[in-house]
């Protein structure tokens, strides 16, 4: 099971099945509720490696979710487009878009047991744009 | 042990080879002194999201209809269905679960490259003013 995930909207950067690890969808309303709450925040986690290439030959892109992550609100491009797809054997299993996305949190872990950091990329669609949040699944490559 | 679960309006019939788990909760406040009248059921039901390898293009499972409804908008009647979930087992309907007016409160989709297929979990709760609807029933033939 492999992931591709895209983010536009800022300085636009791709990662694919060898940087990201896993990704989680949550759709999430008040647990206390009496019945369906319009306060509805749609939510994605991704997690990866923090790669880096030999020579420095490649740009390593996960340096902009860290900038990223620092944007102060008031700038335009906080909100960024992010299309994560889900693939496995040919077929795409999932794709989520959140076309205004903001950073809720951003984690990085690096240590000198493991060859290669880790991060994790907790996201949420702009709360009054849910409706705009596309979910596909189940469609050939 | 089958878990058969199903709603109307629109029809979602999950795949046996798809649901896992189910698990029915009865909860009053835990800081009541006698018993309330603000009792909540919730059902929580969680299951694999099977990719089809073999046929490209077609859909393996109809957790994607799960998914689908769990960002319905509270103002549309979709956003509340009728659902029924059944536990089988040796030609007996262990248990049947009828919550006629759900709705989702919480929905999650886990991935990961460690494994060959996603899970979901799926939340829902009967709508409160519509408690006394819920229905449990057991032991019966199929």
């Amino acid at each position: 099971m492999g992931f591709r995930v895209k983010i536009s909207g800022g300085k636009d950067v791709e990662f694919d099945e060898g940087i990201i690890t896993s990704v989680e969808f949550v759709s999430d309303t008040p647990d206390t509720s009496n019945a369906r709450s319009t306060d509805l925040g749609v939510i994605m986690s991704i997690k990866g490696r923090i790669n880096f290439s030999l020579g420095a030959e490649q740009d390593d892109s996960t340096v902009e979710l860290a900038n990223w992550s620092l944007m102060p609100s008031d700038q335009s491009d906080c909100y960024r487009n992010v299309q994560v797809q889900v693939v496995s054997g040919g077929q795409i299993v999932r794709q989520y878009t959140y076309p205004n996305a903001f950073v809720m949190g951003y984690t990085e872990d690096l240590n000198d047991e493991e060859g290669v950091g880790s991060f994790e990329l907790l996201l949420k669609q702009k709360k009054d744009l849910t409706a705009k949040v596309e979910l596909k699944g189940n469609f050939e490559e | 042990m089958a878990l058969n679960f199903s709603t109307d309006n629109p029809k979602i019939e999950l795949e046996e080879e798809s649901t896992r788990q189910i698990i029915f909760k009865v909860e009053i406040p835990p800081d009541s002194r006698a018993r309330t009248k603000d009792v909540g059921v919730t059902m929580t039901v969680k299951g694999k999201i099977l990719p089809d390898t073999a046929n490209a293009g077609n859909a393996a499972d109809s957790t994607a209809k799960l998914m689908e409804w769990s960002i319905v908008p509270a103002e549309k009647k979709e956003a509340y269905r009728s659902v029924t979930i059944k536990v089988k087992s040796g030609g007996i309907v262990t248990r049947q679960y009828e919550l006629p007016n759900a709705f989702i409160v919480d929905y999650f989709e886990t991935f990961a490259n460690s494994e060959g297929v996603g899970e979901f979990t799926l939340i829902i709760k009967q709508m409160k003013n519509k408690l006394a609807d819920v229905k449990v029933t057991g032991g019966f033939s199929e």
